[in-house]
């Protein structure tokens, strides 16, 4: 992942990998970097200000890193099989 | 009007990240005052969802007695419910005889006497709500007294001259978004005993909750008071149910947060009451909704929240 991100980082970063197709509600991420931050898997950075807003900046722990890591290769992992069914099956004549 | 969504989180949230997150807001929603209802309802979820997590962080007493305390406090709410309109005319000095519907059975006070009826000193409903803000206070030995008299008031017989005959008389239970009368000993009962146990059995001192917390109290006295509802009216039963539902999804979005079980000990307490009121006294006024609707919302939501609370904790230990 990149450095650290402020909360509106995180979300313009979203936004950009998924192509427009998620876009993450302020409430949303806040409630989950409050989860996150307690279970020790992101650690708020340093703050300053720009244009007069307020901002910190988050990033991922060691903790954070391996989880995040565990939680690709599982989702990467089911992808394969349902890949795998798709080819076994056969695609169907159009 | 952002930093008026704020006040969903709570104090210590907002001093911490409060202006980080309106930054965030400003930033994602450029020129817009008041965001979109999608971002609205996310930012009162989280914030409830924040709310839930401090008082679970509050290590200062068990849980079992915080549940007990709110327990102690939805009875003592749901207690006052029918009397909002008498207490109001009371505090005010408006005359009942003019302004109550379905008036004389609870009698008349000294300044407004009206022709053959009872004279009566208090208004019932002076009892639940002196034990509602002795609760609030966290005051319990002011509190107790207060339950304790409301058994005397309910289960005394008629002609007395400091509550008249409230209680004891007049109309009583009525469809889904009931409120139960004085007569019903249950529910004083209940209240009663939470108060003596959060009395007698606590190990620590209970959460003292602000006076701003009596300002829906006085809202709903208001409304009661100034539009002469009682709570026989549909309009009434109505308010009442949609609050006791909001209540049900507050306490479902508390325990799905946290994993705490302390939410369920007030909702099966309101749900005991509120089924025996049903059991006890089925009149024609029930006729309004199907019994089995009825025990379906009552009890379907404490399984759900004792679900939901092993569920959270499965996760966390998981994680």
């Amino acid at each position: 992942m990149d450095g650290p991100l402020h909360g509106y980082g995180i979300i313009k970063a979203a936004e950009q990998a998924t192509d427009g197709r998620l876009r993450i509600a302020v409430g949303t991420l806040y409630g989950a970097l409050e989860r996150m931050e307690r279970a020790g898997l992101v650690a708020a950075g340093h703050e300053e200000i720009v244009d007069g807003r307020a901002r910190r900046y988050y990033r991922l722990t060691e903790d954070g890193t391996e989880a995040l890591a565990r939680e690709a290769l599982r989702m990467q992992q089911a992808a394969a099989v349902v890949i795998g069914h798709s080819r076994d099956a056969g695609a169907a004549p159009a | 009007m952002n930093r008026l969504l704020l006040a969903a989180y709570p104090e210590p949230y907002r001093s911490r990240q409060g202006e980080e997150l309106l930054a965030c807001l400003s930033e994602a929603y450029p020129g817009r005052s008041w965001p979109p209802p999608r971002e609205v309802a996310a930012l009162v979820r989280a914030g409830g969802q924040a709310r839930a997590r401090a008082v679970v962080d509050d290590t200062a007493r068990p849980w079992w007695l915080d549940g007990i305390h709110l327990a102690a406090l939805a009875l003592a709410a749901l207690a006052l419910v029918p009397y909002l309109q008498d207490v109001w005319h009371w505090a005010l000095h408006i005359d009942p005889g003019r302004n109550a519907i379905a008036f004389p059975f609870s009698g008349w006070y000294p300044w407004a006497q009206g022709p053959g009826g009872r004279t009566r000193l208090l208004p019932y409903g002076v009892l639940p709500l002196g034990c509602l803000i002795a609760l609030l206070r966290g005051r319990t030995w002011i509190a107790l007294p207060a339950a304790a008299a409301m058994i005397w008031a309910g289960a005394t017989s008629h002609g007395r001259t400091l509550f008249g005959d409230e209680g004891k008389a007049g109309l009583s239970y009525y469809g889904l978004g009931a409120p139960i009368t004085a007569r019903d000993l249950v529910l004083s009962g209940a209240l009663c005993a939470a108060c003596a146990v959060l009395a007698l059995c606590r190990p620590s001192r209970l959460r003292r909750r602000s006076y701003r917390w009596l300002a829906p109290v006085v809202l709903a006295m208001f409304i009661a008071g100034n539009l002469h509802i009682i709570y026989v009216s549909p309009a009434f039963q109505r308010g009442l149910f949609v609050l006791e539902a909001t209540a049900l999804i507050a306490a479902w979005v508390a325990t799905a947060a946290t994993g705490d079980h302390r939410w369920l000990i007030p909702v099966a307490a309101v749900a005991i009451v509120r089924t025996q009121a049903i059991v006890v006294q089925p009149d024609v006024f029930m006729q309004s909704f199907p019994d089995l609707v009825v025990f379906l919302l009552l009890i379907a939501p404490l399984p759900a929240l004792a679900i939901t609370a092993q569920r959270r904790q499965g996760q966390a230990l998981a994680e």
